[in-house]
């Protein structure tokens, strides 16, 4: 905070305050003069009334001297103001216009979205900026800031601005503003920020750095707010319209799930599915101020291939860009699965759960099985295959687990289930130790049997058996032999026993696409007799769900992903044994497919910063070799949440960094001249030279009053002034007597 | 003179018809009610003769003390009523009869006369008034011209004293009634002027007179009082009466003054400013602590204390004197 005269030469003025001194001194005060025989007894009180006297004239003195001083500060216009004050208000201005961009901007008001308000505005500024200045436009999506030398370039920068759902708040674009403000010589610095002021429009635990960065412009910088929000907002939106699974198996049916959610004073509205261009389905929902709704559309047994869609809502409100989610799912042929036993017996139960018979007699299996036995694996093609199975397997020879791990570098998935028939110095030799996650060490039966430990299980294997039954499903598994293992390097653990054992293990592997290993060390296959070393085959449900959930993650499903957010990296791997050099990119936004190249390293799609909203198509490859994949955009739907920062939340983002908030141009004005100027201390100096006038008024009017319109009468007169004889004698007479 | 004796005699018949028993309606039909105004100074003020305010005051104050609950007092100083049979010889009035050959006879006159002394203060500052119609002096002076008034129709001796530093000017006192007016050709000749000395006048005022008297000191005995007291105690101690009449000026009594003020002494000239509004409790109290100081060393020496100022009704001096007279006679 600092203290300026505008007019510091009036300020000068002040030094007339010795003028009721000279005054004072030169004229001294004169009273009125009276004759007063009874002065003796005044001259006895006189000496504490003298200092009554004398306080008072030097209150008066002062009051007089005050007043002549205030008045020549109120002339001299001081005011407070922070570190930005600017001496020279034409000079040429370094500014820079930060815009959030963020989806809320879109919101519409009688037909004018907040970013064609906050563009107006700052169109209106741009004309006002002396010759000279150099501005810069940031867009808070993409905050690179670049100093234009005129308005006219800057104005053209600001046209184009357009809502671009990114999520990102403005906080990056007011570093790089302070940054390219720091470059320029120009003595005035100036931050307009044009924003709803939603919550998450500025990163409050990012406030730190943005004061420190605002704080460190040299010279300083002026902070103007243009808030461009409406506090009563309209809106509904959709929060969340999610498909049951994104990549699906053939024969599957498709679940999408949609929460509608009221951001505004509640309100009807009609949620509708739009998928493979079809209108599949409307639901009318009633929503509470506040409140979400939830509807289900069920797409049964789709195709294999890629399909999109987008849900919508009718009667959204006003902002229109979160009335819409598209999601796309892709319907995966039948995935092969190659199981491995030395006897087939083994492997019937694990079969059976991921190939349920009456499942492939109606053929609506996920997973085609083909069993082999160990002895004949060698030979085996396995690229045929996306995962294969080891169930209670003796051992391999080197040359076995050599091709196993060929085949995980190249993005296979192998699931290799322990039992009663494995050779641990087997699985411990080098060869085998290439592909398993862990080192066996020995067969244990425990006293009493080992729960399966549920609650760190976050793997996406066990994301099936999760989300059937959050709580209990995998509680209710347990074993009562297993073979203890050591977790080898690049392993982890998945899940474990109530003894700390380990239960499941992992191990990736990078390449083209990345494979993974996962050994259980509980086995899942069923003697002659019928017993087994857990109670999984005497738990179908979960052993389904279990394996599903394994087979799923292991043929790479679980980690594409096929819907994203605005503005985050798109990544898409041809599948195995496919390489392109080029794709084809159809976007929501373009009438015509665009050719995008392909990562050299390793074939891949990469689409950075995603922006547009809808759904995606990329193509590549003709024939049997087609490539043909989908994804879809969508907003973060925190950015619905209509919900304006409070005052005391700007203040704490701000911290000590004075700033100004103005809604229109001409509270902008307004504002600047506060923050340019300072605050004039002009209104508060006017009442108290006001008071203090009256305060010398009435010390004056008290000291020097005069007696109450009586005037004395001239002293001394003589005795017997005459007066006419005649009335004399009239009153004589008037008591009957006579004059002598 | 014989016109203003019988004037005299036509308003005191009235004084005495009253004391007699006479209703006040008969009073009122007799003398003019307007007469009590002119115990008013600023009334008595319209009127520049200075015997016709002397009369004007007893007048008024004759009138309004018949009208008062003050019957029993001795204002029957000269009453006259024609000789009827076994009325007492010595009583018969020769003068009257003398000059009218009519036979009165000198009811109630008083068996001993009080030989009276008008002692008036000349210092400056009794010329002084702020806002008043009279000064102190003037104020004092037409007092003291009721009383050689009323003392020379009871037919007592009446003499002035005019003092400021020392005695300047003296009349002996007689009981005719051409001593009145000699009394106040002489109080119109007075000028208030120069300082004082009120404690060594009246002691110089005690020496002078050889036989027990009434002495009026009419002063604003704006002075120490230590020594007026001394003196007024070394009059009393040569058995005089004394009233002591402090007239003070209006403004001295009620201190009408606001704001700053410069106040000058009449006397001595000195200066001092005051802020009015501050200093007026304080004046207003130590005047308290000067009367409180007289009434109360006036009281132990059987002295009458009457405080008076310019803007009060002539009627409490003179009811003043008439309360002394009553415990001389």
């Amino acid at each position: 905070m600092g203290f300026t005269l505008l007019h510091a030469g009036l300020a000068a003025g002040a030094a007339l305050a010795a003028i009721p001194i000279v005054l004072h001194l030169m004229l001294r005060q004169k009273p009125r003069h009276e004759l007063f025989p009874a002065l003796r007894l005044i001259r006895m009180r006189h000496r504490a009334n003298l200092r009554k006297l004398r306080l008072r004239h030097w209150l008066l003195l002062a009051a007089r001297m005050l007043l002549i001083a205030l008045m020549a500060l109120a002339l001299a216009r001081p005011s407070i103001h922070g570190a930005t004050f600017i001496p020279d208000q034409q000079a040429p201005v370094a500014a820079a216009f930060v815009f959030d961009t963020s989806l809320s901007m879109e919101y519409s008001e009688r037909d004018r979205t907040r970013l064609r308000d906050a563009q107006d505005i700052a169109i209106e500024i741009l004309k006002e900026f002396p010759e000279g200045s150099e501005i810069a436009v940031l867009d808070a999506a993409e905050p690179t800031a670049q100093l234009y030398p005129d308005a006219g370039l800057a104005t053209q920068r600001v046209e184009s601005l357009r809502v671009r759902p990114r999520g990102r708040s403005v906080n990056q674009a007011i570093l790089e503003a302070c940054h390219a403000l720091g470059q320029s010589d120009r003595t005035r610095k100036e931050i307009y920020l044009f924003s709803d002021l939603m919550a998450g429009s500025i990163d409050l635990t990012q406030s730190a750095p943005l004061q420190s960065a605002l704080q460190g412009v040299p010279g300083g910088v002026a902070v103007y707010l243009l808030d461009v929000g409406i506090s009563d907002v309209q809106n509904a939106f959709l929060a969340k319209a999610q498909p049951s699974a994104e990549l699906i198996p053939a024969n599957s049916d498709l679940r999408i799930e949609a929460v509608v959610q009221d951001g505004g004073q509640g309100c009807d509205v009609i949620a509708e599915l739009r998928f493979d261009d079809l209108e599949r389905g409307s639901r009318p929902l009633h929503l509470d101020k506040g409140k979400a709704d939830r509807v289900d559309f069920l797409l049964p047994k789709l195709a294999p291939g890629v399909h999109q869609g987008v849900v919508s809502l009718r009667n959204g409100g006003n902002l229109s860009l979160d009335d819409q989610r598209y999601v796309t799912v892709e319907v995966q042929p039948v995935t092969r699965v190659l199981l491995v036993s030395d006897v087939e017996r083994d492997a019937v139960n694990l079969r059976d759960a991921l190939a349920p018979p009456l499942f492939v007699e109606q053929k609506r299996s996920r997973y085609d099985c083909d069993w082999i036995a160990t002895g004949r694996f060698s030979g085996k093609r396995l690229a045929d295959y996306p995962v294969v199975c080891l169930v209670n397997v003796h051992g391999l020879s080197a040359t076995a687990w050599r091709a196993l791990e060929t085949f995980a570098m190249s993005g296979g998935g192998l699931g290799i289930f322990l039992g009663d028939r494995v050779d641990i110095a087997n699985y411990n030799q080098e060869a085998a130790q290439a592909v398993v996650p862990v080192r066996l060490t020995r067969r244990v039966t425990p006293a009493k049997p080992v729960f399966l430990e549920a609650g760190a299980a976050t793997h996406p294997a066990l994301e099936k058996l999760r989300r059937w039954d959050p709580e209990a499903a995998l509680a209710r598994l347990f074993a009562e032999q297993y073979v203890a293992v050591e977790p080898g390097e690049n392993s982890r653990r998945i899940l474990s026993f109530s003894d700390g054992s380990v239960a499941l293990a992992e191990r990736l592997f990078e390449g083209t696409r990345p494979g993974r290993v996962i050994v259980c060390t509980t086995s899942v296959s069923t003697d002659p007799k019928g017993r087994s070393w857990n109670n999984l085959p005497q738990s179908p449900i979960e052993f389904v769900m279990l394996s599903d959930g394994m087979a799923y993650y292991l043929a790479g499903y679980a980690e594409q992903r096929l819907s994203y957010q605005s503005g985050e990296d798109v990544v898409l791997r041809p599948n195995r044994d496919q390489r392109f050099g080029a794709y084809l990119l159809d976007t929501p936004d373009a009438d015509q497919p665009t050719r995008r190249s392909a990562d050299p390293s390793d074939g891949s799609l990469v689409v950075s910063s995603v922006e547009a909203l809808g759904n995606y198509r990329v193509h590549a490859g003709e024939g049997e070799q087609a490539f043909e994949k989908g994804f879809s955009v969508n907003p973060d739907p925190a950015e619905s949440r209509l919900e304006r920062l409070s005052p005391a939340e700007l203040s704490a983002g701000f911290g000590d960094v004075s700033y100004a908030i103005a809604h229109t141009t001409q509270e902008l004005r307004a504002v600047m001249g506060d923050l340019r100027i300072g605050r004039e201390l002009f209104p508060w100096l006017a009442p108290v030279i006001v008071l203090l006038f009256a305060l010398e008024h009435l010390l004056a009017n008290r000291f020097y009053k005069k007696a109450d319109g009586t005037e004395p009468r001239a002293q001394r007169r003589s005795a017997m002034q005459p007066v006419t004889a005649g009335r004399d004698a009239a009153l004589f007479e008037m008591i009957g007597g006579s004059e002598r | 003179m014989k016109n203003t004796h019988f004037a005299f005699l036509s308003a005191s018949s009235a004084v005495s018809a009253v004391a007699l028993g006479s209703t006040r309606g008969e009073i009122e039909t007799r003398m003019p009610a307007a007469a009590e105004k002119y115990l008013k100074p600023e009334v008595i003020r319209q009127v520049a003769r200075l015997d016709l305010r002397a009369k004007f005051i007893v007048e008024g104050f004759l009138a309004g003390l018949h009208a008062s609950p003050f019957h029993g007092f001795s204002v029957e100083f000269s009453e006259h009523r024609k000789y009827v049979a076994g009325d007492d010889l010595k009583d018969l009035d020769w003068n009257v009869f003398a000059k009218t050959d009519r036979y009165y006879i000198k009811k109630f006159q008083a068996e001993t006369n009080i030989t009276g002394y008008l002692a008036m203060d000349l210092s400056g500052s009794m010329g002084y008034t702020y806002r008043q119609e009279l000064t102190k002096f003037e104020y004092s002076i037409c007092l003291a011209a009721a009383l050689a008034y009323l003392m020379i129709h009871q037919q007592d001796p009446v003499g002035v004293i005019a003092f400021d530093e020392r005695v300047r000017h003296s009349l002996a006192p007689h009981s005719k009634r051409a001593q009145l007016g000699n009394i106040l050709a002489m109080l119109a000749r007075l000028e208030p002027s120069g300082t004082t000395n009120v404690g060594a006048a009246l002691h110089q005022i005690a020496a002078m007179i050889r036989h027990r008297s009434l002495i009026m000191v009419f002063s604003d005995l704006l002075a120490d009082p230590e020594p007026i007291m001394h003196s007024l105690h070394h009059l009393r101690h040569r058995g005089n009466e004394i009233i002591l009449f402090h007239v003070l000026d209006e403004a001295e009594a009620v201190f009408p003054f606001e704001g700053v003020v410069e106040f000058e002494d009449s006397e001595t000239h000195d200066r001092l400013t005051v802020d009015c509004q501050s200093i007026k409790t304080d004046y207003l109290a130590a005047l308290a602590e000067l009367t409180s100081r007289y009434r109360r060393d006036c009281s132990s020496a059987r002295i009458d204390y009457v405080p008076l100022h310019t803007g009060m009704l002539f009627d409490k001096a003179l009811m003043s004197y008439l309360v002394s007279r009553q415990k001389k006679a």
